[in-house]
Formats: structure tokens, sequence, C-alpha cells
């Protein structure tokens, strides 16, 4: 049986059909979550993932029906984020910047306690739109004009930034690949 | 360390773990979006029933003006009526008491349509000359 289109269900879910709606989430909840752990970290991606869904819904008339939805749930997560961020530098006075440059969270680093670990690290240590970048383009499988629609930056810094991101995480990798690894 | 090529930094963080929300994630979102739709329906609802009073409020504040504003008028025109009801009385009573003065209203009468026949006539020509 064909997928049904990500419009079709928007279309469906915009009559108040629940099951069209709950399909979206299951089809983009893990890639919206990543997104909102990346931003975030644990604490607040799970909330901010459901924010983004249910934003989604509400500026629905925003979605181009025949444009794919995931890069346009990107964009809103994002955006929530970028919000939840605001707020904590407004009631803790957190560093903006300083938050959205932390890694993938500690719950994320201990579950990657393996071979993988090395990447994960290497991931880690570079700069947040570089990272950004490199995940969406060679995990989520996003064109450079979607990554740029979902950072809102040109799409010449999204070509630099992926390519200054692969050459270090290509050093990095070899780095630490020809580091012995320590047993502790 | 051999090279990785733009495939083979695909497959390295495709490999990556990928973190996914809890079991309860689209569960609890299915529940919110239900009761945003709920919520949705309830403000529509308002929207329409306060619609309909503020439209029966409307009409009824402007019946009410109407008709306020028509009562005087209706007993101002029975006013007018009534006192041409005297005036017409008074005429006959006085033209019984001297039907002479009947004959001269009715040869003045006759005299000033004749001079208006006339009136019109010359500036129905006139007008025809001047074209």
């Amino acid at each position: 049986m064909d997928k049904e289109t990500d419009g079709s269900l928007m279309r469906r879910a915009a009559a108040g059909d629940t099951e069209a709606f709950g399909e979206i989430v299951m089809r983009y909840q893990g890639p919206v979550f990543r997104l909102c752990l990346r931003h975030l970290g644990a604490a607040d991606a799970e909330d901010a993932a459901q924010e983004a869904f249910l934003r989604g819904f509400v500026h629905r008339e925003g979605f181009d029906h025949e444009r794919p939805l995931l890069p346009w749930l990107f964009t809103i997560a994002r955006r929530t984020c970028i919000d939840r961020l605001r707020k904590r530098r407004e009631v803790f006075g957190e560093d903006l910047e300083r938050v959205r440059d932390e890694g993938p969270g500690p719950q994320v680093v201990s579950e990657t306690r393996d071979a993988m670990a090395g990447v994960q690290a290497a991931l880690s240590e570079l700069p947040a739109g570089q990272r950004e970048v490199l995940l969406l383009y060679h995990v989520e499988g996003l064109a450079y004009r979607q990554i740029a629609e979902v950072m809102e930056i040109p799409i010449g810094t999204v070509m630099t930034w992926l390519h200054r991101g692969r050459t270090r995480l290509r050093e990095l990798v070899g780095v630490k690949a020809s580091t012995p690894e320590r047993v502790t | 360390m051999t090279e990785l090529d733009e495939s083979g930094l695909t497959e390295l963080l495709r490999a990556l773990p990928r973190p996914e929300p809890s079991a309860a994630f689209a569960a609890r979102l299915r529940q919110q979006f239900a009761m945003m739709q709920r919520r949705q329906r309830r403000q529509a609802l308002a929207t329409l029933l306060f619609g309909l009073t503020t439209s029966v409020l409307v009409v009824a504040t402007l019946l009410v003006a109407v008709v306020a504003n028509v009562s005087p008028l209706v007993q101002s025109a029975a006013e007018l009526l009534a006192g041409l009801a005297v005036a017409g009385q008074a005429a006959v009573t006085v033209l019984a008491s001297a039907p002479v003065l009947g004959v001269l209203l009715a040869a003045a009468t006759s005299t000033a349509a004749l001079a208006c026949l006339y009136t019109l006539r010359r500036t129905a020509l006139a007008y025809a000359e001047v074209k």
C-alpha cells in the first residue's frame, strides 16, 4: 500500500482527524525530538518537540502541501527551541550562545559509550552551526536549500559550514581513531 | 586511517545512536491535539453566540429607535389632518353663507389657470427658438 502523502495527512488533520495527526507525529517524532534535544538538552526536549508539533498544526496555513513536511517542522521546532532558550535566559540568566553550543547532552553521551563514542565526541567538539548542518544533511537527508530555510541562513553559509564541518570531523575522527582507547 | 568520503561520513553519522522520545510522547501529543480541537470548537461556538447576541441587540436597538421616532411623526401627521379638516369645514361654512364668494373664487381660479397655461406656452416657444 502506498504511503499517504504529508499534504494529505495535513489536510485530514486540519479537518480535525486525530488519526492523521497521530500519523504525522509517528512519522516525524524522532527527527523533531532529536533536533530539540541538540538545542535544549534532555530536560526540555520532549516538551519543546510537542510544542513544535502543536504550533505546526496551529500555523498549518503556512505549510505548502506540495513540499515535504519535515523541513517545515524543523523550522518550527528550531524557533520553538530558540524561544525556550530566550525564556531560560530571562528567567535564569543563562547565556544563549553557551546553551546553544552545548553538545548533545549528558544523556546522549552516556548512551553512546561504545565504538561510536569517538565520533560522538568529535561531533560535540564542532561549533553548533556546523554540527547541526552536518546532521541535517547526512542524517536527516535534507537538501542545502532546505537546511538554509530551517536554520534561516544563506545557502552559501550552509555549504561553507558543511565543508568546514566535514573537514574538521575527518580530522577529529582521524585523531581519535589513531589514539589508543583507554581502558578504565 | 582511510580518508572518509561523503558517503562514508553519512554512514558513520547515521550509525550514531538516535535517541527517540518516550513511549508516551505520541499518545500525550494526540491527547493535547484533541484538547486543542475541543478548545477551538468551543471558541468558535462562543464567537458565534457572541455574534448572534450582538446582532439581536443591534436589531432591537434599531427597532426601538425607529418606533420611538415614528410615534411623534404619526402624531404630527394626525394633527395636520385635523387642522386641514377644520379649515375645510370653515371654508364650506363661509361659502354656504355667501354663494357669490364661490363664483368669485371659481373665476379667480380659472384666471390663474389660464395665466399659468399662457406662461407655459410662452416658455416652451422661447425654448424651441433657442434650440
